[in-house]
């Protein structure tokens, strides 16, 4: 395996809902690499998008370490970690989660209002997200005026635009046609072997989880991992 | 800067409610800055040319008079210069509507220049005005209004008094630039003689030798008439002005509780706005500090929409009270004391701060609120 990027120690995590206690996640330990493309998998509630917030610093545990590139997030303030998901996480989700009233290209550059870039370098860099997705002649669209594919895209041009370490993605073909969901698979594989992106991507769609290096079981707060590239099942196929 | 663009596009998300918050702010705000002007405009009616050298003598009562005898004894007192009596007619001119409403006043022609000494009149006017029984003389501007010429007649209709006076204009004067346009003044012989009652006084109008001279005489004619049947109040012609006001009772206090209820009354509406906003865009907020925004920064921008949204309502209504300070019709403004009436900056600004308190008191619950949402909270309410 590459060098470790992603490193987890007997992390905890439990939610209280009222008086009750529910333990979602147990003693895990997980070590991800540089470059790789992981895909967590698991039915309903079994922590796969608690474990993807864990390491995207937007949760923390109840115990357990967290090391990202060798900085153990689980000990930075609020202030600390805001700047830290900005510098190193791009994040991409479900329903692309697109600021309705701004164009492709603002969306795409809001994650760039927090560096001290100049408005031109900020416009460069955008137009080279777009043109990464294929959307560069989509920078004044509003959300509304693009298919669920292109939202996407520009959701992730929004999240390499900073050109973050780690890309997470929380069912990103979930609301997606097959062929949408596609292409948009194609995309996160290119930056996983071109750009040399490190994609943690939670999905129910064991396709999805096909294009992905590795894949993790999570089941009732336990975690197994199946190495190498996923087998479709045949059922599925 | 560079949240600028994000501020105003989500300002004008929701277009229908952005402007119904705006026009509501901006009814809050009209009223205000109106009020307010209003309040300026009754504080500053006595600040007329001359005045620091002017005293009244009054009854305490407006309605009633003091003897024509006074104004010997008055004259005598060190310190007054010169002694003009005058009396409040208050006809009807034309119609009883108020575009014919103006100061009428039946005084000693032969004195009242002496004591109103900043009425600019041709000495030509002045003789014809005094020399002629029936003359009379007006502002300006108040008869360029009605278009009265020199040697016009004007009749008034007597209302408080039995008496129709047929009138001569005989001249016409002026005061500072921006004074208000005057008033109607004739000859008390006059009237009296109409009345048959000649010697009732309802004001004496006084000039001083020097401001200083105010205090000392002011309690020599009160103490000089003190055992009389008819106790004078003597005042200063600010303090004059002002009974009228108060005539009017507590107005400024009326104005003061009526605008803040009011501008409160907004604040919850804007503040209902704000945070329906806020709710809304629960995800997004989660999203944008996903993304690295810290939770000061999203208070800083849903704070700044809200003053953007305010300030803009701020904006129109205090444009809409200039528009409406200035379109008040002179007749209403003479007969309520409005001769001052206009927007100052210092209203503006007032207004201004008040709208930016508006946007600042209602954002700032669903600001803090936003900041504080969790990411993950926020997250799952869509997934």
């Amino acid at each position: 395996m590459a060098e470790t990027l992603i490193s987890l120690s007997k992390v905890t995590k439990h939610y209280r809902r009222d008086a009750i206690d529910i333990p979602v996640l147990d003693n895990i330990d997980l070590d991800v690499g540089t470059g790789e493309f992981l895909a967590l998998m698991g039915p309903s509630g079994s922590g796969k998008t608690t474990l993807l917030n864990l390491i995207a610093g937007i949760d923390k545990p109840n115990s357990g370490r967290i090391e990202i590139d060798g900085k153990n997030i689980t000990g930075l303030n609020e202030k600390e970690i805001a700047k830290w998901r900005a510098r190193h996480v791009g994040f991409i989700f479900q329903l692309y989660n697109l600021i309705p009233v701004l164009t492709a290209f603002e969306n795409v550059e809001l994650p760039l209002l927090l560096t001290s870039l100049s408005k031109k370098k900020r416009r460069d860099h955008v137009m080279t997200a777009l043109s990464v997705v294929g959307l560069s002649d989509r920078d004044g669209h509003y959300p509304r005026q693009l298919s669920g594919g292109q939202e996407q895209r520009v959701a992730i041009a929004r999240a390499i635009v900073t050109d973050p370490t780690l890309l997470v993605a929380d069912e990103p073909t979930g609301d997606l046609d097959a062929k949408s969901a596609e292409e948009i698979l194609d995309l996160l594989k290119r930056l996983n072997v071109e750009f040399r992106k490190t994609i943690i991507m939670v999905t129910h769609d064991p396709r999805a989880a096909g294009h992905a290096h590795s894949v993790i079981h999570l089941d009732k707060g336990l975690l197994s991992r199946t190495g190498g590239v996923y087998e479709v099942p045949a059922a599925h196929s | 800067m560079k949240y600028l663009r994000l501020i105003v596009k989500n300002a004008g998300r929701n277009k229908r409610r952005s402007v119904l918050t705006i026009l509501s702010i901006s009814a809050a705000i009209f009223l205000l800055a109106f009020m307010q002007a209003i309040m300026n405009s009754f504080s500053s009616a006595s600040e007329l040319t001359g005045a620091e050298l002017r005293l009244i003598v009054r009854r305490n009562s407006l309605a009633d008079a003091m003897p024509e005898s006074y104004r010997e004894k008055i004259a005598q007192v060190p310190g007054v210069v010169a002694i003009c009596p005058a009396n409040w007619f208050g006809g009807t001119y034309k119609e009883d509507k108020p575009q014919y409403y103006f100061a009428q006043f039946y005084v000693d022609a032969k004195t009242l220049f002496d004591v109103q000494s900043e009425y600019q009149i041709s000495p030509a006017e002045k003789q014809a005005f005094q020399q002629e029984r029936t003359a009379a003389i007006a502002g300006r501007k108040l008869a360029a209004k009605y278009g009265w010429k020199i040697g016009d007649v004007i009749e008034l209709k007597g209302t408080f008094h039995p008496v129709n006076p047929q009138l001569t204009l005989r001249g016409t004067y002026t005061t500072a630039a921006d004074a208000p346009e005057g008033g109607l003044f004739f000859h008390r012989e006059y009237v009296e003689e109409a009345l048959g009652r000649p010697g009732e006084v309802g004001t004496f109008r006084i000039k001083l030798d020097s401001p200083a001279s105010a205090p000392g005489v002011m309690d020599a004619v009160d103490a000089m008439f003190k055992s009389s049947a008819a106790p004078t109040k003597t005042e200063t012609e600010a303090s004059f002005q002002a009974s009228f006001v108060s005539m009017l009772g507590n107005v400024k206090g009326l104005i003061t509780s009526v605008g803040l209820v009011v501008v409160f009354t907004i604040s919850l509406i804007a503040a209902n706005a704000m945070a329906m906003t806020a709710r809304e865009r629960f995800t997004e907020v989660a999203v944008m500090k996903a993304l690295g925004f810290r939770p000061g920064l999203v208070l800083g921008l849903i704070l700044s929409e809200s003053v953007f949204i305010a300030l803009i309502g701020g904006v129109l209504g205090t444009l809409g009270a200039r528009l409406g300070a200035s379109a008040l019709p002179s007749a209403l403004r003479d007969m309520i004391f409005l001769q001052n009436l206009r927007v100052s900056p210092t209203v503006i600004a007032l207004s201004l701060g008040a709208s930016i308190l508006i946007g600042l008191c209602s954002g700032g619950i669903p600001a803090w609120s936003a900041a504080r949402v969790r990411i993950v909270d926020g997250l799952r309410r869509v997934a």
